[in-house]
């Protein structure tokens, strides 16, 4: 068996793959020609699998690797999650901590920090407190250039 | 800076919680507890600020009962709010079905969803275009899965038995000369066999027609007059750059073009890289070789017709060349019942130890003019019989598979040089398992057709055996489980495997 494309059939002798895999994403990189972004379409057997669009026949060189992303995951946050990364490093810090029986009062007041902050953030300014109306000001008193005020 | 990813989150949760180097948690768990986090924190936002997330599903609704739904989007977590006619100056805002003891008497245009789908009632006021804002699922976090191709499995054992899935695949090629002059059919010559070889698999790295020239895989050589060299051994030239299915390149190139005929500059890269090469220079390797039968890189015009009738350009090719481990492409040239000129690109199967890239080329024209061969390789008699097709394998070994043959590397005992490895004598005692593929295919029956006909109809798929083995012996001899036997359409495994019959 070599690893490889043939006939529109990929060819990857370690993999282990299952009909999950259908739909995932796959980056090839170190290829001759099939360097790039894939769509997985069929898998066939463990070890082969057809793509969306058709790859160019080619037997792998070892420094080929192949990598898939499982169907409705991410790798890595994305831009509305990565403000929070510290938030959700201290939350598992956290239920670490816990399961060792170990003190986590300090992570747990950042973790109340970094709370405040996110919520703070989040919230329509609108949504703040409103200033309390000055009773009794009248229009002319110090600091007014006109007449009038609230009453 | 780029967004942390699961690696970098699963480091700084150890960190943070001095679980670095311990197994007290495993990544696995980590990942799940990192997902719930996340799911927390996406809660948090949304609590805050319901639309930090927020997404938009647009979709239109034919009306009626059966056309007042439709599927919601995968992600969907759950929905913000609804618009009717949107981007429009009569957007509407569609409220919910208040109650579900309303939804067969909605007074007014209301719609009610869930994870199945989603649906405005009443059907017979839901026609028109819609905008949905949702709020999607928080997403899952997940290390992708990394694969690295390893090196091919090789496994000694018997030869792959020729069926119907591991055949081999011929065509013959008529009228290749062309008749008008020397050069017509040393370029007609040229430009078939090279058609042929891309219509059995090779592929186009590049080409120059002495006018535009790029290693870009397109092929300028679309008729046998692009085959050129009109100023002249100093002037632009054609050239054309093939790759097999083993990584293998090969360029054939115009060296002289004038009444004498064309001679041919042929390189050969085992490992292929060739890049470069303008309308003035054939592409460059960093490892590649030129035939040697010449002083220089460059060979008579192996057809260098000039007389009347047909020549047959035939071509086989393995067709386990894309889907297993031998690739093998070979051409024969066939006049006037003379084998004359013979070219093989090959990829050894089982290749001696150290040899990056098991490929090699072969070539011999056995004289220039096939109307009478100088040397000629073989004759038809001699190609007809599976137990006689060469007048000895001296013949074979001394005349063709030397000839051009280079081997890449040199991890070989001082006493076995490349010219020793592929002889035919040599390959067929056993002491190395290449060629990969059988010395020859009988498939000379006529111009016109390929194979062997036997008791049993016509094959193309017939290993032959060597002169002078006796009825019985197996191939090659010497091995106890890697050899078989051809009779007729029978092919006969020496290691007790069952007789492949068709």
């Amino acid at each position: 068996m070599i690893d490889g494309v043939a006939s529109g059939v990929w060819t990857l002798q370690a993999a282990a793959l299952d009909q999950s895999y259908v739909g995932s994403p796959m980056t090839i990189a170190g290829s001759s020609f099939n360097n790039g972004n894939w769509v997985v379409a069929s898998v066939l057997t463990a070890q082969t699998f057809t793509t969306v669009a058709t790859p160019v026949n080619e037997e792998f060189s070892t420094a080929v690797t192949a990598t898939f992303q499982p169907v409705g995951t991410i790798p890595a946050l994305t831009d509305t999650l990565q403000p929070g990364a510290l938030w959700i490093e201290l939350f598992v810090a956290i239920s670490i901590l816990d399961k060792a029986e170990q003190d986590a009062t300090s992570l747990q007041s950042r973790l109340a920090l970094q709370t405040k902050r996110i919520t703070d953030a989040m919230r329509y300014k609108q949504d703040e407190p409103k200033q309390v109306p000055l009773v009794g000001a009248r229009r002319g008193g110090p600091g007014w250039r006109g007449g009038g005020g609230w009453v | 800076m780029a967004n942390k990813s699961l690696t970098d989150i699963l480091l700084s949760e150890r960190q943070l919680s001095n679980y670095e180097v311990s197994g007290f948690v495993t990544d696995q768990e980590l990942t799940t507890r990192t997902n719930e986090a996340v799911s927390a924190y996406y809660d948090l936002v949304l609590e805050a600020r319901e639309t930090y997330f927020q997404k938009t599903f647009p979709f239109t609704l034919a009306g009626g009962y059966a056309g007042n739904s439709t599927p919601v989007p995968e992600d969907l977590y759950k929905v913000q709010f609804l618009d009717r006619n949107p981007g429009s100056s009569s957007v509407e805002r569609v409220p919910t079905l208040p109650s579900e003891a309303e939804r067969n008497h909605a007074p007014r245009r209301v719609y009610d969803w869930n994870p199945n789908g989603l649906v405005v009632l009443p059907p017979e006021s839901s026609a028109g275009p819609y905008l949905l804002t949702y709020t999607p699922r928080a997403p899952v976090l997940m290390a992708p899965v990394v694969v690295r191709a390893v090196a091919p499995t090789v496994v000694p054992g018997p030869p792959i038995y020729p069926n119907l899935a591991n055949e081999w695949r011929t065509a013959t090629v008529f009228n290749a000369l062309h008749s008008s002059s020397v050069q017509d059919d040393s370029k007609d010559f040229v430009f078939q066999f090279t058609a042929q070889m891309i219509a059995f698999g090779w592929t186009v790295k590049g080409s120059s027609d002495a006018t535009t020239a790029a290693m870009d895989g397109f092929n300028r050589i679309v008729a046998y007059s692009n085959w050129t060299r009109p100023a002249g051994t100093s002037g632009p030239f054609s050239w054309l750059c093939l790759q097999n299915g083993a990584g293998a390149q090969v360029i054939f190139a115009v060296n002289t073009d004038n009444g004498g005929g064309v001679n041919w500059t042929i390189r050969f890269a085992p490992g292929g890289g060739y890049t470069g090469g303008s309308t003035t220079s054939t592409p460059t390797a960093a490892t590649d070789y030129a035939p040697t039968i010449a002083s220089s890189a460059t060979v008579s015009a192996p057809f260098n017709g000039g007389s009347t009738g047909i020549g047959g350009i035939h071509r086989m090719v393995a067709r386990v060349q894309v889907t297993t481990d031998v690739k093998q492409t070979r051409i024969m040239c066939m006049f006037n019942g003379v084998l004359f000129c013979m070219m093989s690109w090959e990829t050894a199967s089982r290749p001696v130890s150290g040899w990056a890239h098991p490929s090699f080329m072969a070539w011999d024209t056995g004289g220039d003019n096939p109307a009478s061969p100088s040397t000629p390789i073989a004759t038809e008699n001699e190609w007809r019989s599976p137990f006689k097709l060469f007048p000895a394998l001296t013949s074979f070994a001394t005349t063709l598979m030397p000839l051009f043959t280079q081997i890449e590397g040199t991890n070989l005992a001082a006493n076995e040089s490349s010219v020793e490895v592929f002889t035919g004598v040599n390959a067929l005692s056993g002491k190395y398992e290449i060629p990969p593929a059988p010395p020859a295919l009988v498939n000379y029956d006529s111009y016109a057709t390929s194979g062997q006909t036997g008791r049993h109809g016509s094959m193309s798929d017939v290993y032959v055996v060597p002169y002078g083995l006796a009825l019985g012996s197996s191939w090659p001899p010497g091995s106890s489980d890697n050899s078989f036997n051809v009779f007729g359409n029978l092919i006969m495994p020496g290691d007790g495997n069952p007789v492949v019959t068709s």
